[in-house]
């Protein structure tokens, strides 16, 4: 069992870095590696709080995490599909170009 | 003990690469290294099956398709000329930075605490929670749990991965009037 407060910095770092990336990043795809390190964070997290009891094994945030996983896979793909679609219509990126949403 | 400092010194650093590379082929591979020693962390912390997820999904297929997508758009030449917006300044971004450090180095001046959200984390049945002997315990007892308790939710995550593939297809097909 590793000390909780490793995964607690780690954590809030890695809360910290995509915060960063969604806030004053103006790429699509960046926001959407931004998006991605938010979600590692909060998973990491709830791993590293189902591995405090002492030398037991709880299997309910694990399959928990598991399906997060497989959910957050799917959100990333949505938004990579949707990103090509903008830049197939808009040639570009830039957040700030596509503040209209108009076809 | 330091070998799960390495590993999660490892993911900081490939995750601030992935957010501060210029290049965005570089921002991915960056982000393909984060992925894969977050899953040797998760392997190391003693949950293998999460790990091997977090390999096959977020390491495998998430970063094939963002390099799919930066095939199929301009690569590693979309680049802006400014890449902050007019408000967040560099003095912000310092302060920010500042700001967080200060409180992480808060949370690991006050590591003794009893955090009470931990018990929230675990379940409260203890018939759940066991001793592993070995990694194919913790294997056969998430597949177990997943199967006996959480079918129903596995069975309806087959259907939301089913309609992100449907949204998906809609959206990259090809319209007649193009």
């Amino acid at each position: 069992m590793y000390p909780i407060s490793f995964f607690i910095v780690t954590t809030a770092l890695l809360f910290v870095f995509g915060l960063v990336a969604l806030t004053i990043k103006r790429d699509l795809v960046r926001l959407l590696i931004g998006i991605e390190i938010l979600f590692n964070a909060a998973n990491l997290f709830f791993v590293a709080l189902s591995t405090q009891n002492m030398g037991l094994i709880d299997p309910l945030p694990q399959s928990i995490v598991m399906m997060a996983l497989v959910l957050d896979g799917t959100v990333i793909a949505v938004g990579l599909a949707l990103a090509l679609n903008v830049f197939k219509h808009y040639k570009t990126f830039d957040i700030r170009k596509l503040r209209r949403l108009k076809w | 003990m330091i070998e799960i400092l390495f590993v999660l010194s490892l993911v900081l650093v490939s995750a601030l690469l992935a957010v501060t590379s210029r290049n965005i082929v570089y921002a991915v591979i960056a982000l393909l290294s984060t992925n894969v020693t977050l899953g040797i962390a998760y392997y190391m912390m003693g949950a293998p099956t999460v790990a091997l997820f977090q390999l096959a999904i977020f390491a495998g297929a998430v970063v094939v398709f963002f390099v799919i997508t930066v095939m199929l758009t301009t690569g590693g030449d979309v680049e802006f000329d400014d890449d902050t917006v007019p408000w967040m300044n560099k003095k912000i971004q310092l302060a920010l930075s500042i700001l967080s450090v200060e409180v992480l180095a808060g949370v690991l001046l006050t590591q003794n605490i009893d955090f009470p959200f931990q018990k929230y984390a675990s379940t409260a049945l203890e018939t759940l929670s066991f001793v592993p002997n070995s990694y194919d315990d913790i294997t056969t007892a998430v597949s177990q749990f997943l199967w006996n308790n959480r079918g129903l939710d596995l069975v309806s995550q087959s259907f939301v991965i089913l309609a992100a593939v449907i949204c998906c297809i809609a959206l990259l097909k090809t319209r007649s009037h193009e």
